[in-house]
């Protein structure tokens, strides 16, 4: 068993403090039920773990412009039980619910998933398609961070040793928009397989105003679908033909191909993941478009 | 490293040093001698060393010791009343949701999890509740019955 030293710093400076100084010594601790496993396995021996619980860095708060601000070590289920998010961004309750076990979700924080930079992460797909901003902490300051721009690569982030996260923030989640998070996975507690988040603002009840499909767990890195998402802005949705609909998924889907380079490997190939993400994408859209025309209509 | 802690087990007040790299788990079975809680998978997986912390259900293998500092455990013995059984223990006795046993004190305290939320689940909150929790004997049918079993009889239904 590799040793380590607990430390329980008591206040944002304290932890900024530690981890500039233990450098790559420390590795930042918030829920434990990834870095723990990885421990245990020998993958990361960290020398010291800093927790950061209990520094303020947890619940929702609601903005002015109606966004929220969550904070980074919010667990899972602290933010399954709001009933802001629940109201205002139910898709994101409907994605909290289906990740992991109850007990995972009692210590599992946003944050950590988020630092975890898993290429499975269920979250990260629909926070970027919303288009989540973070705020990075450090000793000598703060920064603001777009979340597309936060991922580098499987476990690595543009986060320094020294920075924490303190937030995800997410802008207001307009009448006429609709989101949704679909995955393809084999059973219950497994990981997703390929997921694909969309996210459609519409301009009338026929017209896609503004669109993101990003899609996960299919490539290093979650991949933000710029072509397929332009291919629906501005295009008409007509409600009454579904297979209208289904046709303008299909073309973001070969559009989509383009811009993937699937994940291949013992889980599943290459060829797989890739057809998955084209039936996935094409029932996303649809769903989401479904969302909007819904909150329009209330 | 070393740590001195003090937390409430079964409503017991402890005060204890742990390691560090000490997880709950072994904190519980090894320094409390309470075995009730079991050693499954040691990844979050299986559920068999499910405790409850502060009244909600957690892997107790992901969770260190020093973690654990001020919190209030309950464990699968800190269920029964002296000799009287807990709904759920008599439940699942009696619908014969047991059969090796392993996961059964694990499935009982995350079924009291969701009846302390849910007094009336529906069949499908009752596996959602339980899917932390890995069974590899009984194929989880009669553990639901027995679960709906035990919230009719807490909540007084008639039978």
């Amino acid at each position: 068993m590799n040793r380590f030293d607990y430390l329980k710093p008591v206040d944002i400076k304290e932890a900024c403090t530690i981890l500039a100084d233990k450098g790559s010594k420390a590795k930042p601790l918030a829920g434990g039920t990834d870095l723990l496993v990885r421990w245990r396995k020998g993958k990361v021996c960290p020398e010291y773990l800093v927790d950061l619980k209990g520094l303020g860095l947890e619940g929702v708060s609601v903005s002015k412009d109606g966004g929220i601000s969550i904070g980074a070590l919010s667990t899972l289920n602290s933010l399954l039980d709001s009933e802001y998010i629940c109201r205002n961004y139910p898709f994101l309750t409907e994605i909290l619910d289906d990740m992991g076990s109850v007990q995972i979700r009692n210590r599992a924080t946003i944050g950590g998933n988020i630092c975890n930079a898993s290429s499975t992460s269920d979250l990260a797909p629909i926070l970027l398609a919303l288009g989540a901003k973070s705020k990075a902490l450090a000793l000598d300051g703060e920064r603001e961070l777009k979340l597309e721009n936060f991922f580098l690569s499987p476990g690595k982030t543009v986060l320094a040793e020294n920075e924490i996260l303190a937030d995800i923030q997410l802008p207001p989640f307009s009448k006429k928009s609709g989101a949704v998070y679909l995955k393809m996975k084999r059973n219950a507690m497994d990981l997703a397989l390929a997921g694909v988040a969309v996210f459609l603002t519409l301009q009338d009840e026929d017209t896609c105003a503004a669109a993101k499909i990003v899609l996960g767990a299919v490539s290093p890195t979650p991949v933000i679908a710029t072509q397929a998402s332009d291919a629906l802005v501005s295009a008409k949705i007509d409600e009454k033909n579904i297979e209208k609909a289904a046709d303008l998924a299909e073309k973001a889907v070969t559009l989509v191909k383009k811009e993937v380079r699937p994940i291949d490997n013992v889980r599943a190939s290459s060829w797989y993941r890739q057809d998955v993400i084209k039936s996935l994408t094409a029932q996303a859209i649809e769903i989401a478009y479904k969302r909007a025309l819904q909150s329009i209509k209330k | 490293m070393k740590h001195t802690i003090s937390l409430k087990v079964n409503g017991e007040s402890y005060k204890i040093d742990v390691q560090s790299e000490t997880v709950l788990l072994d904190l519980i079975r090894e320094k409390l001698d309470l075995t009730g809680t079991k050693d499954g998978c040691r990844s979050g997986e299986c559920g068999a060393c499910t405790v409850m912390m502060n009244g909600v259900p957690v892997n107790s293998c992901m969770v260190l010791a020093v973690e654990a500092d001020g919190s209030e455990i309950t464990t699968i013995e800190g269920l029964s009343k002296g000799d009287e059984l807990h709904p759920l223990q008599k439940s699942f006795i009696e619908k014969g949701a047991v059969q090796c046993g392993y996961c059964t004190p694990g499935m009982i305290l995350s079924a009291k999890a969701l009846l302390d939320r849910n007094s009336a689940p529906t069949s499908e909150e009752v596996k959602k509740a339980i899917r932390g929790n890995i069974c590899r004997c009984t194929g989880y049918q009669k553990i639901e019955e027995a679960i709906m079993d035990a919230a009719s009889t807490m909540r007084g239904d008639e039978k």
